[in-house]
């Protein structure tokens, strides 16, 4: 009977680390994010990272230099209000942004390029454009010959 | 469990990946994913609630002749392949053709769980309007032995991934609709004549509650359920209507059980030439319901549309006959819908190629509408403006009607290479749409323009729009 109950309990378990794994895999393929580096904060250490160019200088410096500025910023939020505490940061340079998921457990922070446009995305839905009407209304560099500039308001 | 220093590596990897088993780690990475696909989609997250960007980005420039160059003009353009890479402003290719801009498509709504099924229906939430669900069902050559389908909450916050996820096995969703007063609750009518009602605030696949064929279940699909408030403080019931003919009305006290609020009979259809029906067998008598609509003002009162093409209107308290039938369609209803502003009216739309409206108490319609020869899918009334409606075909495309001018449509859109299947306009201010087509996917497409938004002030309450509803039909019917 113990197992009986153990099982579906275990089975929850497992759909949500497949939820999970599904989400970070997910996060690491959005447009423009560079990666993503988890790390625990009692240590410093890294736990895991995915993208970042496999760079682990890289990966060593935002680790240590991010987990300074968390503690920095919690230590702000909670002298202004003791009850209170920090819960996502997002830092946005000139060239990326960071958003880090602070955790006690945990820390949590992706890289993003967010100059970044929906055009490609857009440009897949494809809408067939309604055909022109007789009298012609817009410059049309294919047929010069016409000659007509005025925008006519429909 | 193995030797020593195996165990000991698998430990310490076991250490490492504990944040994994941290409580936390699943609300932090769905804020973080919102974030991250925030930063992508931003200007078309803000157009949806109609905040523009940019406010200036529309105003012309002064060197550049051509329409200030807008994301939306090289979405339009096709086959310049080439163009699309450019980003220069002056680059920005003319449109071929003469848009009026009215209608901008702000993303699609496609996860790889649903990826070539047919979506069958929407419903939005009743509490959180972001939180649209769609129903998917295999989409094979005969629609209605559908295998399996599933059901996923999307939500304008995460434009790429759906909230949850509903995996349903042995037939494909057919209807789905929210409740109001559990608003976490969603009842879905599957291809197979089962209903199951889903706790959204939950993950995992399993229904909280489920119809069973010795409960009196439906015997053939499911086209519609709807969820309907009986007045103040006196709850709220659970309507389905199916193929198989009968209209039932299901409680969820102990478990699901349903009672018959009508069983369709035929009636003869005078459009399509039947004057009287050919004998009177038992079986040919039944008719299947594909549509069913409660009046916003008198509860008791619905209207159901039917496959031959008749529309009848029925009331709770009678359960033998109906209280009127409209004939006007020669092919099926798809679906019927009572105008939200003024509860004399109603659209309904048909296989028969048109859009017909009709007022409660004329047998015949008072205006049609129809734009090209196909058959038209759905029609649903704009939330914002009693005149306005919109209509959808299966060759892809959507038609905007205004009232003012029934004749033509205000403005359309047509999608490429797909067959849409249902339309929702969305339940807020700002005027979205959202269509669901055969291969998995629901364009939301925004609206521009003050036509389409509810007028401010005055002109803009309940009893302005009905007034303005009714002027325009009779202008138009004279």
């Amino acid at each position: 009977m113990a197992d009986g109950e153990g099982a579906p309990r275990r089975n929850k378990a497992a759909e949500t680390m497949a939820t999970i794994d599904a989400t970070l895999k997910r996060i690491a393929a959005h447009k423009g994010v560079l990666g993503y580096i988890v790390v625990n904060p009692r240590d410093n250490s890294v736990i895991k990272h995915v993208g970042m160019h496999d760079d682990h200088e890289l990966i060593a410096k935002y680790a240590q230099r991010v987990l300074a500025f968390v503690s920095l910023t919690r230590s702000v939020v909670r002298d202004l209000d003791p009850l209170n505490d920090l819960t996502f940061l997002r830092l946005r340079s000139k060239q990326h942004e960071i958003i880090v998921a602070p955790e006690w457990d945990f820390v949590f922070m992706v890289v993003q390029d967010y100059h970044i446009s929906t055009k490609e995305e857009l440009a897949k839905i494809k809408v067939k454009p309604k055909e022109r009407p007789r009298e012609p209304q817009d410059q049309d560099n294919k047929e010069a010959s016409e000659g007509v500039t005025e925008n006519v308001e429909a | 469990d193995d030797g020593e220093g195996e165990g000991g590596e698998r430990k310490a990897k076991q250490k490492r990946n504990t944040w994994m088993l941290s409580a936390n780690l699943g609300h932090a990475l769905m804020i973080v994913e919102r974030m991250v696909v925030q930063n992508i989609w931003q200007a078309e997250q803000l157009l949806y609630r109609n905040i523009q960007l940019d406010p200036f980005e529309d105003l012309p420039e002064p060197e550049v002749e051509s329409p200030s160059g807008t994301r939306r003009q090289t979405m339009f353009t096709e086959d310049k392949e080439e163009d699309k890479d450019k980003d220069g402003a002056e680059d920005r290719p003319e449109p071929e053709y003469d848009d009026d801009g009215a209608m901008q498509v702000l993303w699609r709504y496609a996860c790889p769980v649903a990826k070539g099924q047919n979506v069958t229906c929407f419903a939005w939430n009743k509490v959180n309007t972001d939180i649209l669900a769609v129903g998917y069902g295999e989409s094979s050559s005969n629609t209605n032995v559908a295998r399996h389908g599933s059901v996923c909450c999307w939500s304008l916050k995460n434009p790429v991934y759906p909230e949850r996820i509903f995996k349903i096995d042995n037939a494909g969703v057919s209807s789905v609709d929210f409740s109001s007063n559990h608003p976490s609750l969603l009842a879905v009518g599957h291809t197979d004549g089962a209903l199951a009602l889903f706790d959204v605030r939950k993950q995992g696949n399993s229904p909280i509650l489920k119809s069973t064929v010795s409960g009196g279940q439906h015997t053939g699909t499911i086209w519609q359920v709807k969820w309907v408030l009986k007045g103040k403080d006196r709850g709220e019931s659970l309507v389905s209507i199916s193929a198989d003919g009968r209209v039932t009305d299901w409680s969820i006290k102990k478990g699901l059980e349903c009672s018959n609020l009508l069983r369709l009979k035929r009636v003869p259809n005078k459009q399509q030439g039947v004057t009287q029906l050919k004998g009177d067998a038992l079986l040919s008598r039944q008719s299947g319901g594909m549509c069913v609509d409660f009046n916003p003002m008198e509860r008791i009162l619905y209207i159901v549309g039917t496959e031959d093409g008749t529309i009848h209107k029925c009331s709770t308290s009678y359960s033998e006959q109906y209280l009127e039938t409209y004939a006007g369609h020669a092919g099926p209803v798809y679906r019927c819908r009572w105008s939200p502003f003024c509860s004399d009216i109603f659209l309904t739309c048909s296989a028969d190629w048109t859009a017909k409206m009709w007022r409660q108490d004329r047998i015949d319609p008072v205006l049609t509408f129809q734009s090209i020869p196909d058959a038209v899918h759905d029609v649903s009334w704009s939330p914002n403006v009693s005149t306005i409606f919109g209509s959808i075909t299966s060759t892809g495309r959507i038609d905007i009607w205004d009232l003012m001018n029934p004749i033509e449509p205000k403005t359309w859109l047509e999608l490429e290479g797909r067959s849409l299947n249902c339309l929702s306009f969305a339940e807020q201010g700002s005027p979205v749409l959202c269509v669901g087509d055969n291969k998995g996917d629901v364009t939301v497409v925004k609206l521009m323009g003050q036509d389409f938004e509810a007028p401010p002030g005055e002109a803009g309450t309940q009893e302005a729009q009905e007034e303005k509803l009714m002027k325009y039909l009779k202008k138009n019917t004279q």
